[in-house]
């Protein structure tokens, strides 16, 4: 039966005040992908595919209220990491100890930008917090970017956060449509 | 608000319980007593699940409100990894389906409410070897009358209530829910739950629950 992997996790900590978040958030970034689908190499290798994301954003409690449902997908081993099985609980406790220590050059990593469906409700609250859309057509599916409003000290995180916090909150729009992963060493 | 749970644990099902289940692949009803709101199942419908499956339910639906403690045990906040840990425990020594009422004084119903129609009645199991070959060979096994309602003006709804621990119960509390859980019946099925109630005494035959509803009942159901 196929599964997901997971191979590396880096934490980022967005710090109270920088780029206006009020207080601090935290990036889980995940290299992963499934573990059916596999791609050459420059060198010839055939090895899985696997991409970098965003795999939970939040406050620390968002974060780790995120981590604990992932990590129910391990009983059953339908998420692995590194392709070996994994309980709930080493997950959780794996989220935990990447918090404990996280990078701090989000900027360099991290750009945050929603992507929901044209109609969903966070494209009308967005434009209360001045985020742009921008609309775009996927396999034939309407769909909205969300940016954050930016100035010349870049984009202000503080007015995403507060437009998408209550979609984090009820998990209905899933971390890895809040941002994008870059400049990552792959695995 | 926060959810005390006051008491958990896990009921083993029978190894004849569905075609997927055997002596060492069995089904569990995992069961919590929350402060102010009493005893009720994890997880929706009947939810017989094997351990896996459980504590996959148990993450997404209870363990993730430890970590703000929205969700407390017996009054103290746990760690999720801690809460997971008790449900193991619970799932290595779960409490046997007829020891129920007698350690818990508790019985585990399920029950069953739809609008009944001939094409739900000659519903035909999607299973091999199943113990009725029909949905109406059920519903006489337990105890019902098929055939055309008395009171055409009003829907016909029907309720089954089987009591797990009875001799066959679970087993056939899976079937029933199985041949009223597909799609194409959705609109068509109002109810598939397991209530946890109050021990009855004994001598209380499984058939007085199983009954079709009064027109006036139904209404009200409506």
């Amino acid at each position: 039966m196929g599964h997901w992997i997971e191979y590396q996790a880096v934490c980022f900590t967005i710090p109270a005040g920088l780029r206006g978040a009020e207080r601090a958030r935290f990036v889980i970034a995940l290299e992963g992908g499934p573990n059916n689908l596999t791609e050459r190499t420059r060198s010839g290798r055939e090895r899985r595919v696997r991409d970098w994301y965003i795999g939970m954003i939040g406050t620390e409690v968002q974060v780790l209220r995120q981590s604990v449902r992932v990590a129910g997908d391990c009983e059953g081993m339908s998420l692995r990491l590194s392709g070996r099985e994994a309980a709930p609980e080493a997950y959780i406790r794996r989220i935990r100890r990447l918090l404990a220590k996280p990078e701090r050059d989000v900027t360099q990593h991290i750009t945050l930008r929603a992507t929901v469906p044209r109609h969903h409700p966070l494209v009308s609250r967005a434009k209360l917090f001045g985020l742009a859309e921008e609309q775009f057509v996927d396999y034939g599916e309407e769909q909205s970017h969300l940016h954050p409003p930016c100035d010349a000290s870049g984009a202000d995180w503080g007015a995403f956060f507060r437009a998408v916090d209550p979609f984090i909150e009820d998990s209905s729009v899933v971390p890895n449509r809040l941002g994008q992963v870059w400049h990552l060493p792959s695995s | 608000m926060v959810l005390n749970e006051i008491d958990a644990f896990c009921v083993v099902l029978p190894a004849d319980l569905c075609p997927m289940t055997r002596q060492h692949y069995l089904r569990y009803l995992a069961v919590v007593d929350v402060e102010g709101v009493g005893y009720q199942p994890v997880g929706r419908y009947l939810p017989f699940e094997p351990s896996t499956y459980l504590i996959r339910t148990l993450c997404v639906e209870r363990a993730v409100d430890t970590v703000d403690g929205t969700l407390i045990v017996r009054g103290q906040r746990v760690t999720p990894e801690a809460y997971l840990q008790a449900w193991r425990d619970r799932l290595a020594q779960p409490l046997p389906l007829q020891e129920l009422a007698a350690r818990k004084q508790l019985q585990a119903i399920a029950v069953f409410e739809w609008r009944h129609s001939v094409a739900i009645e000659n519903r035909k199991a999607t299973w091999v070897q199943p113990p009725y070959p029909t949905f109406g060979e059920l519903l006489q096994a337990r105890g019902f009358s098929c055939g055309a309602p008395s009171h055409s003006d009003l829907p016909s709804i029907r309720r089954l209530e089987i009591d797990l621990a009875a001799p066959d119960g679970a087993r056939d509390a899976w079937w029933a829910d199985d041949f009223l859980s597909a799609l194409s019946q959705d609109d068509q099925v109002i109810t598939r739950r397991v209530d946890l109630r109050p021990a009855q005494g004994p001598g209380r035959p499984d058939a007085e629950r199983s009954c079709n509803l009064r027109p006036a009942m139904a209404g009200a159901n409506l």
